[in-house]
């Protein structure tokens, strides 16, 4: 199995990963493990509970745990 | 518009599945909700780059080849209106469905016991972990500890070592003898026997530490190393990142919004029947949800109490005989990983046992009486985005008065923290659909 690629916006800053894979994912390979979000705590549960990853992605609060990457999409984690 | 289905079912793992699978044979409509982006649950999550789980692919092939079935993924439930009719809601919206029968397979969710340090970034859930490196999350070249209580911490550890990971130590609460006796009595259900030999032998140059536990973690930005007891000698250990978990709790907010009779216990589960049955009349529940007890009971259980949702005696006679070794199982591991006394006491007066508000343990007074809602009122505990399905199994643990109790017994919507429009909006999707 090897999906395409897509390039998505952390801050600004282009990242390209596997479609499929995490906004958590690739806010973790902009920022690192440590500071995954400026503003809020970060992914803890990573399965959608405990509302840590919750950041501006593609405008609207979302999970990054739970939002799958898409083409182009931006995300903003200094809200 | 309210869409309306024969049978919906929430939670799309192993016993929403089967469930889909067992109605959708029987010619009925099916509705599968999840909020996942995509079906599988916990267990069966894989990373887009590998190929899914064998027994997800079967079921997802299967249930492809039936007309009558839609999966509404990346939809939340959130509240639900008289009917009761589920409210969802996606990133493009809300939407509404009804079923003739309500299914809940919401599976389980970790348990945490504070300790502290346990805020630290670099820290997460031991499940939690191995789902972020599912989805992409990079951890090759680091180092990483798992802690805890269980055989999810063997599965997190063998995920991340494939990975890459460099995994310095995994940290089991319960006694080598107790490991023991769970291993000697476990050829009894083949299954889990072969899935545990098959963890061990990946994890097999892996330090396996038991009746051990983290007793704090430090760090000035991040995790940088935690201290690990057998209760006689301290040992400090550096590390990057930290899975914990103590075992798992049921999912019940939804079941207990519908006033689903519970279980007694500790973390209560959802009674059910024999055949899936809850204590309200069309409203069924299977899986982790009734108790915990792996996957293999999970889909047992849900194939059953599918076929029995829409009607369907016949194929829910047949599989009636299969869930009782599935039960024996359940009990047996309860016994082997019951939680220790020391693990409970980790909290120090300022350790944060509410995560989301910041709730110190020495902020949360001893009130005698199961008065939740005072709790709530004095410290704000359980009040942030996980609703207190953290911090309040996290108390349950901690202190003797029953808080968790008294919380279930107030239960209030919405489920989750949850947008003004899809309580109260309009009706139908907005936007492009993403």
């Amino acid at each position: 199995m090897n999906p395409p690629s897509v390039t998505v916006y952390v801050d600004g800053v282009a990242v390209r990963l596997p479609e499929g894979q995490t906004v958590a994912a690739a806010v973790a390979c902009v920022n690192g493990q440590h500071r995954p979000a400026r503003a809020g705590r970060g992914p803890f549960c990573g399965m959608g509970y405990c509302g840590g990853c919750r950041l501006r992605i593609g405008g609207e609060f979302r999970l990054a745990c739970q939002t799958l990457l898409s083409p182009g999409l931006r995300v903003e984690t200094d809200d | 518009m309210i869409d309306v289905f024969d049978l919906v079912i929430v939670g799309a793992g192993p016993a929403g599945l089967e469930a889909a699978r067992s109605a959708s044979r029987a010619g009925r409509g099916v509705a599968v909700i999840d909020d996942n982006p995509r079906p599988g649950g916990q267990i069966w999550r894989h990373d887009p780059t590998e190929n899914p789980p064998r027994p997800l692919q079967r079921l997802l092939n299967d249930l492809e080849s039936r007309e009558r079935i839609r999966f509404f993924t990346g939809h939340r439930l959130v509240a639900f209106e008289s009917g009761p009719t589920l409210v969802l809601e996606s990133a493009t919206g809300r939407r509404r469905l009804r079923g003739e029968s309500l299914l809940l397979a919401t599976g389980a969710r970790e348990l945490f016991l504070p300790f502290p340090g346990w805020m630290l970034p670099g820290i997460h859930g031991a499940g939690g972990l191995q789902a972020l490196v599912k989805g992409g999350w990079p951890v090759a070249g680091r180092r990483v500890v798992l802690a805890g209580s269980g055989p999810l911490l063997l599965a997190s550890a063998a995920t991340l070592l494939r990975h890459g990971a460099r995994i310095e130590a995994i940290i089991e609460q319960a006694p080598t003898a107790d490991l023991l006796r769970f291993l000697a009595l476990l050829p009894r259900w083949p299954r889990q026997t072969t899935t545990a030999l098959a963890l061990l032998r990946r994890l097999f140059r892996v330090p396996y530490w038991r009746g051990s536990w983290v007793t704090e973690a430090r760090g000035r930005d991040g995790l940088q190393e935690i201290v690990i007891t057998d209760g006689r000698r301290e040992r400090v250990l550096g590390c990057e990142l930290l899975g914990t978990g103590y075992g798992l709790v049921p999912n019940i907010e939804a079941a207990n919004l519908l006033g689903c009779e519970l279980t007694p216990s500790r973390h209560p589960a959802v009674r059910v029947g024999s055949r899936g049955e809850t204590s309200r009349p069309g409203l069924y529940a299977a899986g982790e949800i009734t108790g915990i007890g792996g996957a293999g009971r999970a889909r047992l259980q849900g194939a059953l109490a599918g076929a029995t949702a829409v009607g369907d005696h016949r194929q829910s006679d047949r599989l009636l005989g299969r869930s009782r070794e599935a039960e024996a199982y359940a009990r047996h591991f309860a016994r082997h990983f019951h939680l220790g006394e020391p693990v409970r006491r980790l909290a120090r007066p300022e350790t944060v046992i509410c995560r989301c508000e910041e709730v110190p343990l020495d902020r949360i007074p001893e009130i005698p009486q199961a008065d939740s809602r005072g709790l709530r009122l004095l410290t704000r505990i359980g009040m942030g985005p996980c609703q207190g399905r953290i911090c309040l199994h996290a108390l349950a643990e901690t202190r003797p008065e029953p808080f968790l109790r008294d919380w279930l017994a107030r239960p209030r919507p919405p489920l989750f923290p949850a947008r003004l429009e899809t309580l109260a909006g309009p009706e139908v999707a907005h936007g492009p659909e993403t």
